[in-house]
């Protein structure tokens, strides 16, 4: 830093030096400026060293700012406009100044691309509630006509229709999942059968039970998010098993506490290799090539709501074993335990 | 049923308004609408309804604004029926005085369910089902779950004992397997296919009891039939 500060004050030093040089040639040359030799050297080296003490005292205080501006880039957050670095010099506050015109340049851009994206989350919710109306309407003529296996077929892909436009809408809210979190006390067992009954006709069709084993147990949740969860592990247990296959999902209580509800599905399984990376982004693995209709995006949705609503997600599986979802939900607390 | 019930629908979508009216119908509920979206009182208070459904989207003015004014008027039982599933919908729903909230899209038999609960809150009313079914000289006890002759009683498990209830109320009709497992699933009884078979032969070994074995009848690709004998 000395030496690029030094470099940039280069024709200065050398206007200074040459000073030094000219004043040095008059008393060479200059008859009449009778100076002993020494006496000159000691003149040269005096106003040497007071030239590189004034310059190391510049330094210190023109190179400040500069200073400051590097360890807030290090550990630059959101109000680094309120912390930039005072400016003594002008091209220090034109600095300034400038940092804080970018800022607000930049903060409106941001606040354009926000209220963009609000309008689109706000239009995705409208129309998935508009797009509810005719599917309401037409699961009611199903419901009505189930005999006729034409429908069923069609009530099948209804379904499918259904889990789409659903998902749609949680992803769309998924960025403001905290605005509309709300705890809940239920039974856990009632919460995924509603679930199991939502995919009643693609089971049916696809001859698969589902088993619940275990007692029913209390738990303190978003009704909403957490039906969204076991949602997701259901259909991905549905999907992955062989016809006339069983889903066993048994709830019970860890011994430290814990709330557990395992979904176990009597599908291929999933290698090992496989198992550490299930719930990232796009990651269909083996299975879901094979099956060819994984988005890559269910588990991962699962596992970003259930890190945010503090349920603990994991997979025990071996390869033409099945696979074994768990859901681990936090312990109430002794607070709200008194409270209820 | 012990009287009829009738059920004000103010809902806008005309094909679920249609298609509810039809199925509530067939429980012989008298189900009727506003005739504007502009002025839903007048139709209320000609109709005087036991139940009111209203669906929060409207035109006009939304549910929320004609459950006010209904409960300025009457203490009829409200239920709402919306896809917007915001837990603020339902709070503001219920501290309007609504008695349920069901989403859109819904089973039939789940709001059925929810307004024959809330009509037997309100008016004490008890949906008369046959508690006690004649069959082939027993009597099945659809309280109790068993079936009875001669004083002699067999118990069934929840899966048999629904399967012959559905089977024996259809008698001699001839019930697919794919509609007693959709029935069982309606049910919450989630079966497949080999857990019907275990269910259905568990069934007629009890059955055999009576000299009944006989009376279920399989037909082949079909389904099966409680036969009269």
């Amino acid at each position: 830093m000395l030496l690029r500060y030094l470099y940039d004050r280069k024709s200065w030093i050398v206007f200074y030096l040459l000073s030094l040089l000219l004043v040095d040639l008059l008393i060479w040359i200059d008859t009449g400026l009778a100076m002993r030799m020494d006496s000159v050297l000691y003149l040269n080296m005096m106003l040497i060293l007071a030239v590189a003490l004034f310059l190391g005292w510049r330094f210190q205080k023109e190179m400040k700012h500069a200073r400051a501006l590097a360890d807030l880039a290090e550990k630059i957050d959101e109000d680094w406009v309120v912390t930039l670095p005072a400016a003594y010099f002008y091209h220090e506050e034109a600095t300034n100044e400038f940092l804080r015109a970018a800022d607000r340049w930049y903060e409106h851009k941001l606040a354009d691309s926000k209220s963009a994206r609000y309008t689109e989350r706000d239009y995705t919710a409208a129309w998935v509630h508009e797009v509810k109306a005719p599917l309401t309407a037409m699961k009611l003529t199903i419901d009505s006509n189930r005999d006729n296996p034409i429908l069923r077929s069609i009530e099948l892909e209804w379904l499918r229709i259904h889990l789409l436009i659903d998902q749609q809408l949680y992803v769309s809210r998924l960025p403001t999942l905290e605005m509309d979190y709300v705890l809940e006390q239920t039974g856990l067992q009632k919460l995924a059968t509603q679930e199991v009954r939502e995919l009643a006709s693609w089971c049916v069709e696809k001859n698969v039970a589902v088993d619940f084993e275990g007692e029913e147990v209390l738990v303190r949740t978003d009704l909403k998010w957490c039906r969204f969860i076991i949602r997701q592990l259901l259909t991905n247990a549905v999907k992955y098993s062989p016809e006339g296959g069983t889903i066993l999902l048994s709830t019970t209580v860890t011994p430290d506490g814990h709330v557990r509800i395992s979904i176990r599905d009597e599908g291929p399984g999933i290698a090992e290799h496989d198992l550490p990376r299930i719930f990232d982004k796009g990651f269909t693995g083996g299975n879901g090539r094979l099956h060819n209709a994984a988005t890559g995006l269910g588990l991962y949705l699962a596992h970003t709501v259930a890190v945010k609503i503090g349920i603990s997600l994991t997979v025990q599986s071996e390869l033409g074993a099945g696979t074994v979802m768990q859901m681990t939900f936090p312990v109430i607390n002794a607070f709200e335990s008194v409270r209820s | 049923m012990d009287m009829d019930f009738s059920i004000f629908i103010i809902e806008d979508d005309a094909a679920i308004y249609n298609a509810l009216k039809e199925r509530l119908e067939q429980w012989s509920f008298h189900v009727t609408g506003p005739e504007r979206f502009d002025d839903v009182m007048s139709t209320y208070i000609k109709e005087q309804p036991h139940l009111v459904i209203i669906d929060i989207q409207l035109p006009m003015y939304d549910g929320f604004h004609w459950c006010r004014e209904i409960r300025a008027v009457s203490k009829v039982p409200i239920l709402f029926l919306s896809s917007r599933d915001h837990p603020l919908d339902m709070v503001m729903a219920m501290n309007m005085g609504a008695d349920d909230y069901v989403q859109k899209p819904f089973h039939m038999d789940v709001l059925l369910a929810q307004i024959q609960a809330i009509l037997r809150r309100t008016y004490a009313y008890r949906e008369d089902t046959d508690d006690l079914i004649e069959w082939n000289g027993t009597i099945i006890d659809m309280k109790r779950g068993l079936i009875r002759k001669d004083g002699q009683d067999v118990l069934l498990t929840k899966n048999e004992f629904f399967i012959l209830a559905v089977l024996v109320k259809g008698r001699d009709k001839v019930i697919s397997r794919q509609d007693l497992i959709r029935q069982l699933w309606d049910d919450e009884q989630f079966v497949n296919d080999n857990t019907l078979t275990a269910n259905i032969t568990r069934l007629r070994q009890k059955l055999a009891a009576f000299q009944l074995e006989e009376a279920i009848v399989t037909k082949k690709g079909l389904g099966y039939m409680a036969a009269t004998l």
